[in-house]
């Protein structure tokens, strides 16, 4: 499924959290990565590992100290680049949703379409209709976020990110905030869209969704790529200790 | 129906009525009047105290320290003999703009925190959320923020609206005619306490109810979407 | 210099006034936190009768001005006749100020016991302990440290209160400085500037330690 054209490229990149007071914390240490067109890369790593400072980082939300991250031939951390622009092409699915919360699930995805790409209501509507019931909540798009289950919120997020016709998607963490039974369903949903061809980053602790849909598995800790590989490379034969121990510890 | 009389003697109430009414009246004008503006320097206050500008953030905190830490009364004393001082105007404020401008700016440093709240309760998610999809500073506080905030900040305003029309009683110490003046003049007309306070304190119920229902609605229309 | 011999003359005046000041606003918050605190708690386990009844003590006086408390209670309540209502100034001012005060701290009791988890009265309960059990033993110490923060708020709304008694003749601090204007008339401004200033000298560091309080506390919103 995927291509050699790499769309995302990390180069060296490196951030540190100065809090007062405190020892600093390197949340990123040269951090060298890429993503090809329809590639599914799955990083995964334990908490505070730096895999979700990573992809914030892939759509700006987490500024970088050095080192380059280009996107489908923008750079991202070159000073000039409007970086609003840049994350209409980047769409971004949240561990806690992030829905507007004065929107209905249909309004959460027809507003962004509206204000950034400047497309017709109608227009809008119909893209958001189809897409509500692309992610199987086609009746719940009068809804507002609060009268929807956490996974149902996920769907109308993951719909609202596809809606601006994304060129690479990041997934923080999607199923962690959510109902066991509801986890099932949104990882469902983000297998069809990686059989699509979605170029997908997916941040996860889930081992059987790296493993199924992962084109490629990154294993991050303290900051660093400790291994990088197939999925089958890399929890079925891990190279470093590092790596062995985390996965016997989450299996 | 004598014993009413006795306590509460309705027919003199009654010769007062146009009293009673010039004085609800001015008091709601006198609150409007400072409401307005007291929405406008909270507005201000509130983002000069966000800002990241240290010298705006310090004049801000300073102002609403200056007046939580003072009675409304000495504000309304301070700025009414103060005013004459200042060069800008060349006559005497008069007490109805005096104690307007007083209460506008007491009213003002209360609303300046609870729009600040009210900003800061819109949570980061929120943001990031508008950033993930690309909307630009202006776009995101449009949509995104502003509709929020508005939603928490109308509630306790409303809230403190009613304060602010309670708190309008005292321009009356500078002799500003209005509801509380009103029950002063039956006073000083008829030596009848009862009569003249017991309705001022009815009126001010009345005026405190409608708010309150007035609260209810908005608190039912504007949150009936969120949890 | 003008200036400072003016304020070397009315200084003394003023602190006079601002010791009445301190000491009305002591008495109240004593008074009215306990009237306040029994009405609070009566309100949420008193029956449908007590509540309602406490719900328009409240109400009532929510929803009328400081001023005309003061003015029903020194002016009105002497009409009745009857003679323990005919108050002198200084307890009509404290009486007042207290019922004021009161509406405040029941209502922040309240907002306190809502606020402790419902877990915990329920975990109570599941030991065997009755409801006034679980109120006494569980709820209330825990409410309790919540309260503590915004009663500084309150502490400072009686002291900007006081400054209405001046109405009926109390000579705290804003009648202190209302003589003195009278005395020096061309220095209206000097004079309720220091007024203001004394006032400041007294809340400001009450709301400071308010608000480290809440810090160390947490705390429950001070009503409008």
């Amino acid at each position: 499924m995927a291509s050699k054209t790499p769309i995302v490229v990390v180069k060296d990149v490196c951030k540190t959290f100065k809090i007062p007071g405190r020892p600093p914390i390197h949340a990123l240490r040269n951090v060298t990565n890429h993503v090809n067109k329809g590639e599914v890369l799955v990083v995964i790593g334990p908490s505070g590992s730096g895999k979700s400072t990573f992809l914030r980082a892939l759509n700006g939300l987490e500024p970088v100290d050095s080192g380059s991250i280009t996107i489908d031939d923008v750079e991202l951390t070159a000073p000039k680049t409007d970086l609003n622009k840049l994350r209409q092409g980047v769409g971004m699915v949240f561990q806690h949703f992030n829905l507007f919360e004065h929107k209905t699930a249909l309004e959460n995805i027809t507003m962004p379409q509206m204000v950034v790409l400047k497309r017709s209501k109608d227009e809008a509507d119909e893209i958001g209709n189809k897409l509500l019931d692309r992610v199987g909540i086609g009746d719940r798009g009068d809804n507002y976020p609060s009268e929807l289950s956490g996974g149902q919120q996920q769907r109308v997020a993951i719909a609202r990110s596809l809606a601006m016709t994304p060129k690479v998607m990041l997934f923080d963490e999607a199923t962690s905030a959510l109902d066991p039974e509801t986890v099932g369903g949104v990882l469902d949903l983000m297998k069809e869209l990686a059989a699509d061809g979605t170029t997908m980053v997916v941040v996860t602790h889930e081992m059987g969704f790296a493993r199924e849909a992962g084109d490629r598995v990154t294993f991050m800790d303290e900051g660093e790529i400790v291994e990088d590989g197939t999925p089958n490379a890399v929890f079925d034969n891990p190279q470093h200790e590092r790596t062995k121990l985390f996965l016997s510890q989450i299996i | 129906m004598d014993w009413i009389v006795e306590v509460y003697n309705y027919r003199v109430v009654a010769q007062f009525i146009p009293e009673f009414t010039r004085g609800i009246a001015a008091t709601i004008w006198i609150s409007l009047l400072s409401l307005i503006m007291a929405l406008i320097i909270g507005t201000f206050v509130a983002i000069m105290r966000l800002s990241a500008n240290p010298v705006l953030w310090r004049i801000a905190a300073g102002y609403v320290q200056a007046i939580r830490s003072t009675p409304l009364l000495i504000q309304i004393y301070v700025i009414y003999f103060s005013i004459p001082a200042l060069p800008l105007l060349d006559r005497r404020l008069d007490e109805l703009e005096g104690g307007i401008i007083a209460l506008g700016l007491n009213a003002g440093a209360y609303m300046s925190e609870i729009i600040r709240a009210g900003i800061e309760s819109v949570s980061r998610g929120q943001v990031e959320g508008a950033q993930s999809v690309g909307m630009t500073y202006m776009q995101r506080m449009r949509y995104v923020v502003l509709p929020q905030a508005f939603a928490n900040v109308v509630p306790p305003l409303l809230g403190q609206t009613s304060v602010l029309i309670k708190d309008s009683s005292l321009v009356s110490f500078i002799g500003v005619f209005e509801l509380f003046g009103a029950g002063l003049v039956v006073l000083s007309d008829r030596l009848m306490p009862n009569e003249a306070f017991m309705t001022v304190a009815f009126c001010y119920l009345v005026i405190y109810w409608v708010m309150l229902m007035f609260s209810n609605f908005a608190q039912r229309r504007l949150g009936g979407a969120r949890r | 210099m003008n200036e400072i011999k003016i304020l070397e003359a009315v200084m003394p005046f003023l602190l006079e006034g601002l010791w009445m000041t301190f000491k009305i606003s002591l008495i109240t918050i004593l008074c009215g936190s306990v009237l306040g605190f029994v009405v609070g708690i009566l309100r949420m386990v008193g029956g449908w009768a007590i509540s309602t009844t406490l719900g328009l003590y409240i109400h009532a006086l929510r929803g009328t001005p400081f001023l005309v408390h003061l003015y029903i209670i020194y002016f009105v309540l002497p009409t009745t006749g009857i003679s323990w209502l005919q108050l002198e100034a200084f307890p009509a001012a404290v009486i007042a100020l207290s019922l004021y005060t009161s509406t405040y701290v029941a209502e922040i009791v309240r907002a306190a016991i809502e606020a402790v988890p419902r877990g915990q009265s329920e975990a109570a309960r599941s030991t065997g302990m009755t409801y006034l059990q679980s109120m006494w033993y569980i709820v209330l110490p825990q409410a309790l440290k919540l309260m503590i923060p915004p009663m500084g708020g309150i502490y400072v709304i009686i002291i900007k209160g006081t400054s209405i008694v001046s109405v009926i003749g109390i000579a705290e601090l804003v009648r202190a400085g209302e003589h003195a204007t009278q005395r020096h008339p061309k220095e209206l401004m000097l004079i309720y500037g220091m007024t203001a200033l004394l006032y400041f000298a007294y809340c400001y560091p009450v709301l400071r330690l308010a608000r480290w309080a809440e810090t160390k506390f947490g705390s429950v919103r001070l009503p409008s």
